[in-house]
C-alpha cells in the first residue's frame, strides 16, 4: 500500500525503512518481487534493514552505519555475513552468540498443569538457578500467555506455581515482583514503557521504594542509580530527563532491562528481547543474559528466532497450540529442523 | 541557537508559558484600568496631615469635612490625630451632607474664630457647595480647600481587587487540584460541582441539627465540616470503584454521580437554603488572620504545595503519571493501578467537599443550588494550565496558573464593564485558544 502511494508520485528514488518489520514471510517475498520489478524499471532503491539475510537476498551494494557515521560501502558479493556483523558492531566477532558455561543450581520455579483456555493448556515445567530455559514455537503458540500467567498479568483457570518448592498464588504483577519474578514484555511500546514520561522515571518505576525515605523520593539517589545502569548497559540517552520516546528501539529496550535489573529479581522472563533492535545491541543483550545466568539467576527466554534459541538456551521447550509439544535437552545435537517439526506437530 | 540552548528554552516555555500568558493578562488589565486613585481612609488621612503640616505653620486652624461612611471616619480620625500632634488646631470635624458643612461653617464664622483651611477627601471636595467658597464666606481671609493628592494606579492592581480575585478563585482552585490528578490518570470527574452543593448542605445542616445552630462552637463546626468532606470522599471513592471494578468510563460514572449528589443535596436540604450557622462560620472563607491574606487563600496555597510534593517527590505521584501515560505498562511494572485510580477519585471527592465548605463559609449558608457549572470551570482551569486530557502529563502549579488566568479574565472584564453574556463567549474562546496553543506547541516540538 505504502509502496503504491510512493510510486504514484512517479518517484525515481525509493527509500524503504525496515519495510519487512511488520510483514509475514510470504508478504516479504512478494515485496522482494516488487523491488526487483522496480529495479528493472530503473528506480534507485535505498533499503534500510537490520535483517542481514534480507540484505544478501535483495541488495547490490551495502552501506554500514554505526553511531551516525558511515563505516563502509561494499558490493554485497564482496562481504560475507560475519564481516558485515563485525562492521556493524565494530569489533571482531568469534560467534554470533557468546559462549557460556552451564552451571545448574537448585530448582527455583516449577509450574504444573497451568491452564488458561484456549491459549494455554496443561503446561508444566521447572526452572533452575543459573539456567536459561528457551521457549519457542510459532506465533500464537501460547508462549507469551504462559509467561503472563506466571507473572500474574492474566488470571489462571487452574494449575499451581511453586517457588522454591512452596506453592504461591500470584494474582497481579505486583505480587509477582514481590515474589522475585519479572517479565520483559515482547511489545515494549505498549507494555514495557510509559512513552511520554522521562527515561529516569521509566527506569525507576518498579524501584521507587528503594529511592524513598520517609515517603519522599530522593531524586539524586534515583539519578545515581540510573547512571550506574546506563553506564553498564551502555544506554545512550543524552538527556535522561526527557521523554523516553526520543530514544532508539535498542536503547528503549535497555531501559526496560535496566529497570528490572535494578529490581534484582531471581527469576527473569525475556519475551522476544531482541525483536526490532540492531545487531550490536542484540549482542550486548546476549552477553547480559549469560552474565545473569552466571550470577545464578533463573532465566526464561522466549523467542521465535531459532538461531537465537539454539545459541542461547541450556534447554528448549517447544509449544504448539497452547501445549508443550517437545523438550530438547541435548543442545549439542539440536537443529532448527528438529525444533520446527515439534513446533508444527 | 544551539541545540542545548533551544532545549533549555523549550523547557522554560513548557514550564512557564502559561505563567507568561497570565502576566501579560495582568499587564493588559492594569493598562486598561489605569485610573486616578484618590486616597481615603487611614492612609489618605495621614497623607493629607503630612502635606498640610509641611505647608502651614502650627497654629493654623483647620475644619475637616467628610461623609458619614466607615472609610471617611477612619480618614478624619487619622487626619485629626496627625494635625493635632503637630500643633495645628482642628476647629471641628464634620461628617455628613453639604448642609452640615454649611451649618458648621456658619457657626465658626459667627463665633469669630479664624479659619485658614478646609480639609476634605475627594468625595467631599467635589460638592458644589464648595464652589466659590471664598465668596460665600468672605470673612475667612485666604481660605483654602485641600484634599489628599490623587495619583495614577490601575484599579486592577489595587490590593482589594487582587484579594478579591484570590477569593473568587479559591473554591475552583482547590477542587482543581483533585481534578488535575484525575485528568493525569486520563480520567474526568464531572461530579465535583454537585459535591460542592452536597458538602455545603451537609455541613450546614449538621451544624443546625447537631452542633447547636447559631450557638455552635468551633469544635462542633469543624467536626460537622469534616463529616461533610468525608461524605464527599466516600462518593468520590464510589465513583473510583465503579470505574476500576466494573470498567465503566469515568465520564459516565461521574455524570451519574453528579446527578445523584445534586439530588441528594436537594432532598437533604428540602430544597431550601440553610442559614442557621454562627457568625464565626465565615472565618474560613472571609477571615484573614495572617498578614491580611484570607484564610481560605492560605489553605489553598498550602494544599498546592502539598500536591506539588505529592506529584513530584513521592512514589504515588509517579504511579499517577504512569497510570495515565500507559495503564498496561504501569500494571506490568508492578503498580497497583486499581488502587491508584480509586485513590485519585477519592482525593477529588474530598477536595470538592472542602471546596463546598469554603463556599458555604464565604456565603455563611448552605444551599443545594451551589456549584452549578463549577465542574466545567474546574476542568477549564486544569486544561488551560497545560494538563493533557490524554493523561500522563500535567502539573499542579500549571493548574493554579490556569485558575488564575480564568479569574483574571473574568475580573478584568468586570472592571472594564464587559457584559456577563459577552464574558461567557470570551471565556469559551480563551479555553479553546489555550488548548490549541498547547497542541500546536507540542506538534511543532515533536516534529522539529
Amino acid at each position: 500500500m505504502e509502496i503504491a502511494k510512493a510510486l504514484s508520485h512517479s518517484a525515481e528514488i525509493l527509500i524503504m525503512d525496515e519495510p519487512s518489520a511488520t510483514l509475514t514471510l510470504q508478504e516479504v517475498e512478494r515485496l522482494f518481487e516488487i523491488i526487483l520489478e522496480l529495479k528493472k524499471q530503473g528506480l534507485g532503491i535505498i533499503y534500510i534493514s537490520h535483517r542481514l539475510e534480507e540484505i544478501d537476498q535483495i541488495a547490490d551494494r551495502v552501506l554500514v552505519l554505526r553511531d551516525g557515521t558511515c563505516i563502509s560501502t561494499n558490493a554485497v558479493d564482496d562481504v560475507d555475513r560475519n564481516q558485515l556483523i563485525e562492521l556493524m558492531v565494530g569489533r571482531k566477532l568469534e560467534n554470533e552468540f557468546p559462549a557460556r558455561t552451564k552451571q545448574l543450581g537448585e530448582e527455583v520455579l516449577s509450574v504444573s498443569d497451568l491452564n488458561r483456555k484456549p491459549k494455554v493448556r496443561d503446561v508444566s515445567f521447572s526452572l533452575h538457578r543459573g539456567e536459561v530455559l528457551g521457549i519457542t514455537g510459532l506465533v500464537g503458540a501460547g508462549r507469551t500467555e504462559t509467561a503472563r500467567l506466571i507473572f500474574g498479568a492474566d488470571p489462571l483457570d487452574s494449575g499451581t506455581i511453586r517457588l522454591y518448592g512452596n506453592e504461591v498464588r500470584i494474582r497481579s504483577p505486583r505480587e509477582a515482583v514481590r515474589h522475585g519474578i519479572c517479565l520483559l514484555t515482547e511489545d515494549r511500546k505498549s507494555q514495557g514503557l510509559v512513552l511520554n514520561r522521562s527515561v529516569v522515571e521509566n527506569f525507576a518505576l518498579p524501584n521507587l521504594e528503594g529511592f524513598s525515605r520517609f515517603g519522599l523520593l530522593s531524586l539524586s539517589r534515583e539519578m545515581i542509580r540510573y547512571k550506574d545502569f546506563a553506564a553498564s548497559l551502555n544506554i545512550r540517552a543524552a538527556r535522561p530527563g526527557l521523554p523516553i520516546s526520543n530514544l532508539s528501539g535498542g536503547n528503549q529496550q535497555k531501559v526496560v532491562l535496566a529497570k528490572w535489573l535494578a529490581r534484582d529479581t531471581e527469576i527473569i522472563i525475556f519475551d522476544e528481547p531482541t525483536r526490532g533492535i540492531d545487531i550490536g545491541a542484540k549482542f550486548e543483550i546476549y552477553l547480559l543474559i549469560n552474565e545473569l545466568a552466571a550470577r545464578g539467576k533463573a532465566i526464561i527466554l522466549i523467542s521465535s528466532e531459532l538461531p537465537e534459541i539454539l545459541g542461547m538456551s541450556d534447554r528448549i521447550l517447544i509449544m504448539h497450540k497452547g501445549r508443550i509439544t517437545g523438550e530438547i535437552t541435548d543442545m549439542e545435537t539440536a537443529t532448527q529442523t528438529e525444533i520446527m517439526q515439534l513446533a508444527i506437530a | 541557537m544551539s541545540n542545548k540552548q533551544s532545549h533549555r528554552f523549550t523547557a522554560v516555555f513548557n514550564d512557564y508559558g502559561m505563567l507568561g500568558v497570565l502576566l501579560l493578562l495582568c499587564v493588559y488589565f492594569s493598562w486598561v484600568t489605569l485610573d486616578d486613585q484618590h486616597p481615603n481612609g487611614e492612609s489618605g488621612g495621614s497623607q493629607l496631615a503630612e502635606t498640610i503640616t509641611d505647608q502651614f505653620d502650627s497654629g493654623t486652624t483647620v475644619l475637616i469635612i467628610a461623609r458619614k461612611t466607615k472609610e471617611d471616619t477612619e480618614f478624619t480620625k487619622a487626619l485629626q490625630f496627625g494635625l493635632e500632634a503637630r500643633g495645628l488646631t482642628v476647629v471641628e470635624v464634620v461628617q455628613g451632607q453639604p448642609r452640615d458643612a454649611r451649618r458648621a461653617l456658619t457657626k465658626v464664622a459667627e463665633s469669630g474664630t479664624s479659619l485658614d483651611l478646609i480639609a476634605c477627601n475627594q468625595a467631599t471636595l467635589q460638592w458644589s457647595f464648595f464652589e466659590n467658597i471664598q465668596e460665600k464666606f468672605p470673612q475667612f481671609q485666604g481660605l483654602k480647600l485641600l484634599a489628599p493628592k490623587s495619583y495614577r494606579w490601575p484599579n486592577f492592581m489595587k490590593l482589594d481587587n487582587l484579594l478579591n480575585i484570590a477569593n473568587q478563585i479559591v473554591v475552583i482552585a482547590v477542587i482543581a487540584i483533585g481534578m488535575t490528578l484525575v485528568i493525569i490518570t486520563a480520567g474526568i470527574d464531572l461530579s465535583v460541582g454537585s459535591l460542592i452543593a452536597f458538602s455545603a448542605v451537609v455541613s450546614t445542616l449538621l451544624i443546625r441539627e447537631t452542633a447547636g445552630a447559631e450557638e455552635a462552637g468551633a469544635m462542633g463546626m469543624i467536626l460537622c465540616c469534616i463529616a461533610a468532606i468525608l461524605a464527599c470522599g466516600i462518593i468520590g471513592g464510589f465513583s473510583g470503584a465503579m470505574i476500576t471494578w466494573f470498567s465503566i468510563p469515568p465520564f459516565i460514572v461521574t455524570l451519574g454521580m453528579m446527578l445523584v449528589a445534586s439530588g441528594f443535596a436537594y432532598i437533604i436540604a428540602d430544597g431550601q437554603s440553610i442559614y442557621q450557622v454562627p457568625e464565626s462560620f465565615n472565618r474560613l472563607g472571609i477571615g484573614a488572620d495572617f498578614a491580611g491574606i484570607p484564610n481560605a487563600v492560605l489553605v489553598m496555597i498550602f494544599l498546592y504545595l502539598a500536591a506539588h510534593i505529592l506529584m513530584s517527590r513521592t512514589a504515588l505521584g509517579r504511579y499517577i503519571y504512569a497510570v495515565g501515560g500507559n495503564k498496561e505498562a504501569a500494571r506490568l511494572s508492578g503498580i497497583p493501578v486499581k488502587a491508584v485510580i480509586l485513590l485519585v477519585y477519592t482525593i477529588s471527592g474530598l477536595l470538592a467537599g472542602f471546596g463546598g465548605i469554603i463556599m458555604a463559609s464565604q456565603l455563611k449558608s448552605g444551599a443545594p443550588t451551589y456549584g452549578v457549572m463549577y465542574e466545567l470551570y474546574v476542568i477549564a482551569a486544569v486544561v488551560v494550565g497545560g494538563t493533557s486530557l490524554h493523561g500522563g502529563e500535567g502539573r499542579v502549579f500549571g493548574t493554579l496558573i490556569g485558575a488564575f488566568i480564568i479569574a483574571v479574565i473574568q475580573n478584568g472584564m468586570n472592571l472594564t464593564n464587559v457584559e456577563s453574556y459577552t464574558q461567557k463567549v470570551v471565556l469559551g474562546f480563551v479555553i479553546l485558544g489555550a488548548v490549541l496553543l498547547d497542541n500546536l506547541k507540542k506538534k511543532k516540538w515533536s516534529t522539529g
